[in-house]
């Protein structure tokens, strides 16, 4: 009896043992080996892609120097960055390539991945992906709220709104521990966002910020976003067409409505003007009506008024003057141009379109086919006339505005009644509400220099060898951009003087880009100092207005020596150009653009 | 080619922007409705937009090789230069889907003025002179005072009595009179400039005359209302089927 349940106990320990050997022996190592299998076949795969496509990158590279060469050749500028950038990755790719050959592809078949992608173990990869694909995946499909867990330090995301012209992306958060909801505009660099998108962006933050307008803003190597108000509601087309409805006219009701809306974009653009700023782009859709109060949003184009930067013809047709394009075209700066009298005119296409329910498609001499009363007509064309003839601030606008919205009679109120034509001084409203800005402690970043960010990303492991293997391919790549056309481009130096320098041989141009700064006084002042200073160490420094309007044409906005710079600095015949601007803290940013390299120093005058 | 249209060419040639950016706002919208007519929806908005470029583009550079004994009019020779470049772009387009190799014609090559017919649309013609008087009202505009141009846009365009102008703006009937004959002679002679400027034949300068602005004050507003409200018209359709 008792050999029996021994003989049955020993039985069911090795059922039990052979099962568990099964299991956690025999199952893993069939595993093993068909991992092995596996991965001797991926091996195979990856070996045979990598070699044929070594030498199509490869192809592919000469073809693009070759363009780009050709392209030097016909003096088109623009391309030759192109087909340099596209000839780079081309060899970079090879180079990748050549390591996989002989060493990251061998080193998988033993499970030893090399490349950046095996810092996480391969599950973990997995399981990362799959959350970021399915999130996206879910944005895509539904326009819907991702919760993206500090993306944005002291914010949870709640939703996403469409992304206007600027390719930033837009989302509406929630301030941690409140209810209150904000907007923040994103531009990521990893996203495709441009370099030059975000410098313009970036440039009139702090007196936004001093305005109200936006919160904090926040800027490093990889993406700068800013959080400002978020208005819930319809934008102006949409409200427009409400009130228009099925009528050929707006009602009275209507008509003070739109008033109404009209003086509160009024009040707001008087706000931009005395803080220095111009919003450029003024139309229905820039504008969020919102407790009975038009809210314009979209910083995207603002411009300080006093900014020593070209015109640009930036700005939404039918809503923006010809005129602008006119000047722009003439290569004008803002600062010798009223930039707010463009807002001014996009401030009268804007009550056009109220009025009339359509855009003005003939600018000024835009017809009014609905019936409106004669006083409010007035002053569209007026706001709408030539640019010498137009009211000369939103606030006489405002106060044309404000005599009819008065009234007890909106239709009784004849041109001629109006402050603008009986040239009264009016007292203006207060305005009657003022944003509710949820007040941040943490410091705005921003505005400081842009670190170069690198977009070529190779792999650690095999660098000694494959660049044995490589080496060559890659020295005659760079050795070609020595050239003196294809300038080598210096990073910023910080660390030296200015005043160490090597004292360029020639003439340098002063560029004083002060007109942006917080203190642009002070600025100026220092920009004198770092330049009698200069002077002195046998610097031929000057500055001429011609040169200088033609130059900001083509210096580039990251300040960087191009082949296109190398050329113009020849024909210009300038030894260099010092660019001087506002840096943190209250220093000089100066940067030193010359035939074959840019150079920039912070200068600490103190 | 008188010599108003020889200044405007050689700014043309010598690529004055500002030249060409006036040619574009006078004559951009007629060109644009016509191409976008002629591609009866096979191109979109952004090609018409480019094929509008390409063909103010290439008036400056054909204009080298313009015969006035042919007698082509300006409108006759942008509506021509206009069609060949939309057919270069539909060639183009075959040649790719046929992968044929086949070098469509270059816009140099297909436009000659010995080929240039006479099949104009007289709707195109219309607006092309609807567009050639609104650039001289805009001019006005531009160089008249405010009020006085106000004062003539409310009468001719506005189509109010002489007594609501005056009500109104808080001015006389006789200072409403002066303003309309001063604001009219300005437009007179800015009218005669800019026909003059882009007319390349005698048939097309006499225009304004069977347009009916060569005759009596009253006629000329009238007229001059009726070129701008179709022109309005126009626009408003142009610019909608844009959006």
């Amino acid at each position: 009896m008792w050999s029996f349940f021994f003989g049955l106990l020993i039985t069911l320990l090795t059922l039990f043992g052979a099962v568990i050997i099964f299991i956690y022996v025999v199952i893993p190592t069939i595993g093993h080996v068909f991992t092995f299998f596996g991965r001797l076949i991926r091996f195979f795969y990856q070996e045979l892609r990598d070699i044929l496509l070594i030498p199509v990158a490869l192809f592919v590279g000469v073809i693009k120097l070759l363009r780009a060469t050709i392209c030097v050749v016909l003096a088109r500028w623009d391309i030759v960055h192109i087909e340099m950038t596209s000839a780079k990755r081309r060899f970079v790719e090879a180079y990748d390539r050549t390591v996989s050959v002989f060493i990251d592809n061998p080193l998988r078949i033993f499970g030893i991945d090399s490349s950046k992608q095996a810092t996480l173990p391969n599950y973990m990869q997995q399981v990362e992906q799959g959350a970021v694909g399915a999130a996206h995946q879910h944005k895509k499909n539904f326009g819907g709220k991702i919760n993206t867990p500090n993306k944005f330090d002291g914010y949870k995301v709640v939703g996403t709104l469409p992304p206007g012209g600027s390719g930033a992306k837009i989302y509406i958060v929630q301030p941690i521990n409140t209810s209150s909801k904000i907007v923040i505009k994103c531009f990521d660099i990893s996203d495709g966002s441009q370099l030059p998108q975000i410098v313009r962006e970036s440039r009139s933050m702090e007196a936004a910020k001093k305005l109200g307008l936006i919160i904090e803003h926040h800027l490093d190597n990889e993406r700068f976003w800013y959080a400002m108000p978020y208005h819930e509601g319809d934008h102006l087309g949409v409200v427009t067409s409400l009130l228009h409805g099925t009528s050929s006219h707006l009602n009275t009701k209507n008509l003070r409505t739109v008033l109404l809306y009209q003086q509160t974009l009024l009040q707001t653009l008087r706000e931009y003007h005395r803080a220095g700023l111009w919003h450029k782009d003024v139309k229905p859709d820039n504008i969020i009506v919102h407790d009975e109060k038009a809210h314009l949003v979209d910083l995207g184009l603002v411009t300080p008024l006093a900014s020593a930067m070209t015109l640009t013809t930036h700005g939404t047709e039918y809503f923006r003057d010809s005129e602008l394009v006119r000047q722009a075209i003439r290569g004008v700066k803002v600062h010798q141009v009223d930039g707010s009298k463009f807002d001014v005119y996009s401030a009268g296409a804007v009550l056009y379109f109220m009025l009339e329910n359509t855009f003005p498609p003939h600018g000024g001499l835009s017809g009014f086919n609905k019936d409106s009363p004669e006083g409010v007509r007035w002053i569209v064309r007026r706001a709408m006339s030539d640019y010498d003839k137009r009211y000369a601030s939103a606030e006489d606008m405002l106060a044309d505005v404000e005599t009819i919205l008065h009234s007890k009679d909106i239709s009784s109120v004849r041109p001629a009644d109006l402050p603008s034509m009986t040239n009264e001084s009016v007292v203006l409203d207060d305005i009657v509400y003022k944003k509710s800005v949820p007040l941040r402690s943490t410091p705005s970043t921003g505005g400081g220099p842009f670190a170069k960010v690198n977009i070529y990303k190779t792999k650690p492991l095999g660098v000694v060898v494959a660049f044995v293997i490589v080496g060559l391919i890659i020295y005659s790549t760079t050795s070609s951009s020595d050239t003196p056309l294809s300038p080598q481009n210096t990073t910023a130096n910080i660390s030296t003087s200015i005043f160490d320098h090597t004292r360029p041989i020639g003439r340098v141009l002063l560029l004083d880009d002060c007109a942006m700064a917080s203190d642009p006084e002070a600025c100026h002042e220092q920009v004198k100092i770092v330049t009698k200073k200069l002077t002195a160490r046998g610097w031929d420094v000057f500055t001429d207005e011609q040169l200088d309007a033609r130059s900001r044409v083509w210096i580039p906005e990251e300040l960087n020596t191009t082949p296109e710079v190398a050329v113009k600095l020849e024909h210009e015949q300038l030894a260099a150009i010092l660019v001087m601007q506002e840096g943190e803290n209250k220093t000089i940013l100066a940067s030193v653009l010359e035939h074959a390299t840019s150079t920039q120093y912070v200068v600490d005058v103190e | 080619m008188n010599a108003l249209t020889t200044t405007f060419v050689r700014r043309l040639r010598q690529r004055d922007e500002a030249a060409w950016f006036e040619l574009w706002q006078d004559f951009g919208p007629a060109i644009r409705f016509q191409l976008s007519k002629w591609g009866g929806g096979r191109i979109g908005f952004e090609t018409v937009q480019d094929l509008t470029q390409d063909t103010l583009a290439a008036l400056s550079k054909c204009i080298e090789r313009y015969d006035p004994s042919r007698g082509a009019r300006f409108s006759t020779w942008l509506l021509s230069i206009a069609k060949h470049t939309l057919g270069d772009e539909l060639d183009r387009r075959n040649a790719q889907k046929r992968n044929s190799g086949v070098k469509p014609l270059s816009l140099d090559e297909r436009i000659d003025s010995s080929q240039v017919g006479l099949e104009v649309d007289e709707i195109f013609e219309q607006r092309m002179f609807a567009a050639k008087i609104c650039a001289a009202i805009r001019k006005t505009e531009a160089e008249a005072d405010f009020v006085q141009f106000q004062v003539w846009r409310m009468r001719a365009l506005d189509n109010l009595s002489g007594k609501e102008v005056s009500s109104a703006l808080g001015i006389s009937e006789p200072t409403v009179s002066r303003h309309m004959a001063r604001v009219r002679d300005h437009l007179k002679q800015q009218i005669v400039e800019v026909v003059m400027q882009y007319s390349f034949t005698p048939e097309e300068e006499a225009e304004t005359q069977r347009a009916g602005l060569a005759r009596s004050e009253s006629e000329f507003d009238e007229a001059v209302s009726d070129l701008y409200h179709a022109h309005q018209i126009f626009l408003g359709e142009e610019s909608r089927g844009r959006t």
